[in-house]
């Protein structure tokens, strides 16, 4: 779908044919997801936070001004979403296990490694390992490489998201990538 | 400009054109060929850059998403409508359902969405589970169960203060309650076995009681904590 046919889909939306909408979603959702579980590392929540973020588009659609690329404008609100959603970031979800010894039950906090992405799509070894990195990234760095190096957004988009100015949009851009560079190299990726 | 290496940053800024001098350009274009050391760093940096973009490709598994998205936006839209167009009370009771079906069909639960399927044929009791759900979503609780006996549902903390009046205003005399760190998804992980053990936790009080603190010494930032609950009748 170009930006044209994004265009008339939402012009179906707004005449009132909600449904229309699902074809959006379905370009955009990867998108999405990536973002919001990079912020939260929770498959759940972020399949839920995802889908809020689409209400939300869908119910602020007639704010939608023509002139900037709809992905941009979908990539703000969920930018906005993330940013306002109260939740003590943490990076591992844990989950308590009761060990049974004897009389005694203790729990345990383990990070919750059941449904990650990556399981589901990744195979290759070094775009496991891609990930892995860039999940230990800060986290200024991980949203910034994520906007530049996958979403493939302008340095002038990532200046008007993240509402910083271009000289910080680069600095961060640099450091990001070295940051992972230098991960990737120590683990003989590149 | 002197012959010393390129720095990171110029390569970095290289690669994605953000050099606007043509001299320095220039400078680093013909060092980059002639010098091996910042060769190698500049294929470094091109391999970091191709292998995470080749993660744009990543499909994730997210059944019924665009489907939940869109009938919840369409059933929210015909709530706005109703509540413009019917008396507040009659129009509390059809929303009531609206809200709890949505809630939790779409979220994978399907009980909630029987147990008020099978009332829409009778009139609603004023004091019925449909108005405690109506409550919760009113204040953007989640409700998890609705139960023969009671309503369970989670909120945040400084909300549930303002929805035990609420209740306690409505006529319910009983909320169970236990505070949780944050928005507790580990619920939806567990079996009902373990959930159920998870429960007996909830301290149990009027709901005219608001909770002040945690258990034990710890202080927590009440902000940022959740409250599970259950209302009983
Ligand atoms: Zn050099």
């Amino acid at each position: 779908m170009t930006h044209t046919e994004d265009i008339e889909t939402i012009e179906k939306v707004l005449k009132g044919d909600t449904e229309a909408f699902s074809e959006i979603i379905k370009k955009y959702q990867n998108m999405i997801f990536r973002y919001v579980y990079s912020k939260f590392y929770n498959y759940d929540e972020a399949q839920d936070i995802t889908q809020d973020i689409f209400i939300m588009a869908i119910e602020a659609l007639n704010s939608f001004r023509r002139e900037s690329k709809f992905s941009t404008w979908l990539y703000s609100i969920m930018v906005n979403y993330c940013k306002n959603y109260h939740k003590k970031s943490r990076r591992y979800n844990t989950i308590p296990i009761n060990i049974a010894r004897g009389e005694d039950e203790y729990e345990l906090q383990l990070p919750d490694e059941r449904q990650k992405p990556e399981d589901e799509i990744i195979n290759s070894d070094s775009l496991r390992i891609v990930k892995e990195e860039i999940d230990k990234l800060p986290d200024d760095y991980r949203e910034i490489l994520l906007m530049r190096d996958i979403e493939g957004m302008s340095y002038n988009e990532i200046s008007q998201l993240l509402k910083i100015n271009l000289s910080n949009v680069k600095v961060r851009i640099h450091r990001g990538r070295e940051f992972l560079k230098n991960r990737l190299f120590s683990r003989g990726l590149i | 400009m002197s012959d010393s290496h390129i720095i990171f940053s110029q390569m970095s800024d290289f690669f994605d054109d953000q050099i606007h001098e043509e001299e320095e350009r220039l400078y680093i274009s013909d060092h980059l060929n002639c010098c091996e050391e910042c060769n190698s760093e500049f294929i470094r940096l091109k391999k970091t850059i191709t292998l995470v973009s080749m993660l744009r490709n990543e499909e994730y598994n997210l059944p019924g998403l665009s489907l939940r998205s869109v009938t919840i936006a369409k059933s929210r839209s015909k709530k706005r409508t109703f509540l413009k167009a019917v008396p507040a009370m009659a129009a509390a009771l059809v929303i009531a359902g609206i809200f709890a079906i949505q809630t939790d069909i779409f979220r994978g639960r399907g009980e909630v969405a029987k147990n008020l399927e099978s009332r829409n044929l009778t009139i609603p009791d004023k004091t019925g589970p449909e108005l405690v759900v109506k409550m919760i979503s009113n204040l953007k609780g989640k409700v998890l169960e609705v139960a023969d006996q009671y309503v369970e549902g989670e909120i945040e903390y400084h909300k549930f203060i303002r929805l035990s009046r609420e209740l306690e205003n409505s006529g319910f005399y009983k909320i169970k309650y236990r505070i949780v760190a944050d928005s507790d998804p580990m619920s939806r992980h567990l079996n009902s076995g373990t959930r159920h053990k998870l429960m007996q936790n909830i301290e149990e009080v009027g709901a005219g009681d608001i909770p002040l603190q945690s258990d034990g010494n710890k202080v927590m930032d009440p902000s940022k904590q959740s409250v599970r609950f259950r209302v009983y009748k």
